[in-house]
């Protein structure tokens, strides 16, 4: 699984990195008034990799988490008769693991939606930079007047 | 109240490794330079010899060197004047921590040399800690984020101390002592983060790093106890809830010795931390890992970030 994990993100991290040799390509369509649309592609492909590498880290993270953590709470939980002994200690530990697990996989939430929603504001501030003219003029606003 | 960075043997040995292996040489450099411009210029001449007493000897600048790290990863290039303006802000303000920690401690020596309350007196030691918080706030109060950052870390460590006080030979579980390690020493790794790069972005892999420094001293201390046949004896005294302790208390017996520490079980309580060290050791490499993830989801380039999170691990491997 983490070999197949792996091997996605590099392929995806190729695509992004051979996505600006496009830009090549916007050149060349700009006399004929395509660029505009092409480049608004060309983020959205970016952003559609950029939630799709996001979600795969997150999941390769958690699987680490639930196999750490995971393993001690199986332990700390398992019924035979050496644990019988120790029931407090089987409960503190259990108390203990249990809430590592939480606080790691709530973290782990917070740092990724952090970190994915970063790029995804980067992108989105091209995306508005789009809305210029093509002669730098200020983006036309449609919105309504404010009351 | 020993904390990490603060224990008496923690001092210049680990300077001689720790620097070399980080690098930012020049930027050690232009913080010393910058420290010592200020004790000689600006600095009260009536408690210039205490300042220059605590200054200007032995600091491993481990948390300037967090700052300079943060800043090269995310700029991934020059440290950024700013940065070294943070740096020595927050060594001001660390070196406050140590006096103060001297003080209630009544630690006899810091960095091979009598503390500066067993030198100058306790009075003057005080003023002086005083001194220092007044000064770090002068120097950073050009920029109002810098204050707000200070400000935080003054709060915390307040906070985490008298926490830590009160929690003390409480049979309390390994997440309680990560919320006192991440308030009493994280905490001031955070601002350190902060101040290399002011987006924020690396204030939880800061947070992580000093829970990490934290744990390794915890563990190096247990360790120290097995090598050494001393150390980490004024923890077990005060039933102060390090790393080792928090997984050894799940025991009934050694949370019931604890409790109620005295000079008779102190052996028995030190055997039954150094059978936790295994466990403890694992905890520390979880602590590693969270911190290169997070170093690597946040940093443009994350190296230096990495090379500091295996150098603090290294302080618990020693």
């Amino acid at each position: 699984m983490d070999e197949l994990i792996a091997l996605y993100l590099t392929t995806l991290r190729d695509i992004i990195a051979a996505l600006p040799a496009s830009e090549e390509r916007l050149k060349a369509d700009e006399r004929w008034g395509l660029a505009d649309e092409r480049r608004i592609l060309f983020l959205l492909a970016q952003a559609q990799a950029a939630w799709l590498t996001s979600g795969l880290r997150y999941w390769r993270q958690m699987a680490e988490i639930l196999a750490t953590q995971g393993i001690g709470l199986g332990d700390a939980a398992r019924d035979d008769a050496a644990w019988e002994q120790d029931r407090l200690m089987r409960h503190l530990l259990l108390v203990d693991k249990a809430r590592a697990a939480l606080r790691e996989v709530a973290d782990l939430s917070l740092s990724e939606a952090k970190a994915l929603r970063r790029k995804l504001l980067e992108i989105e501030g091209h995306l508005r930079a789009a809305e210029a003219g093509p002669d730098g003029a200020e983006p036309r606003r449609y919105g309504k007047v404010k009351p | 109240m020993n904390r990490p960075g603060l224990h008496p043997r923690d001092g210049a040995a680990r300077a001689d490794w720790v620097l070399p292996e980080l690098g930012f040489q020049e930027e050690t450099e232009r913080l010393r330079a910058a420290i010592a411009d200020w004790a000689m210029r600006e600095a009260d001449a009536e408690l210039r010899d205490a300042i220059d007493w605590q200054f200007l000897s032995g600091s491993k600048y481990f948390r300037p060197l967090t700052v300079f790290s943060c800043a090269r990863a995310m700029t991934g290039g020059a440290v950024p004047e700013d940065a070294i303006h943070g740096a020595m802000a927050l060594e001001l303000f660390h070196n406050m921590t140590l006096v103060v920690d001297d003080i209630l401690d009544q630690s006899d020596e810091r960095r091979g040399k009598a503390t500066m309350h067993v030198k100058f007196g306790s009075l003057k030691a005080l003023m002086t800690s005083g001194y220092l918080v007044a000064e770090c706030y002068r120097i950073v109060a050009h920029d109002p984020g810098l204050v707000a950052l200070i400000s935080e870390l003054m709060s915390r460590l307040a906070v985490a101390e008298c926490a830590q006080w009160r929690l003390r030979a409480q049979p309390l579980g390994v997440e309680d002592w990560r919320l006192l390690a991440q308030e009493d020493t994280g905490s001031m790794f955070e601002v350190a983060a902060c101040l290399g790069d002011r987006s924020e972005d690396l204030r939880r892999f800061g947070q992580l790093l000093g829970i990490l420094y934290h744990a390794c001293d915890d563990v190096s201390d247990v360790r120290g106890t097995e090598e050494l046949g001393e150390g980490g004896d004024d923890d077990i005294r005060d039933g102060i809830l390090t790393l080792p302790a928090a997984i050894a208390i799940r025991r009934p017996e050694v949370a019931e010795m604890f409790a109620a520490p005295d000079p008779g079980n102190y052996d028995a309580l030190a055997t039954a931390f150094r059978q936790a060290l295994p466990e403890a050791e694992q905890e520390l490499d979880a602590i590693a890992a969270s911190a290169m993830a997070e170093a690597e989801r946040f940093a443009r380039d994350p190296r230096p970030l990495h090379d500091l999170v295996r150098r603090t691990r290294a302080l618990g491997a020693r």
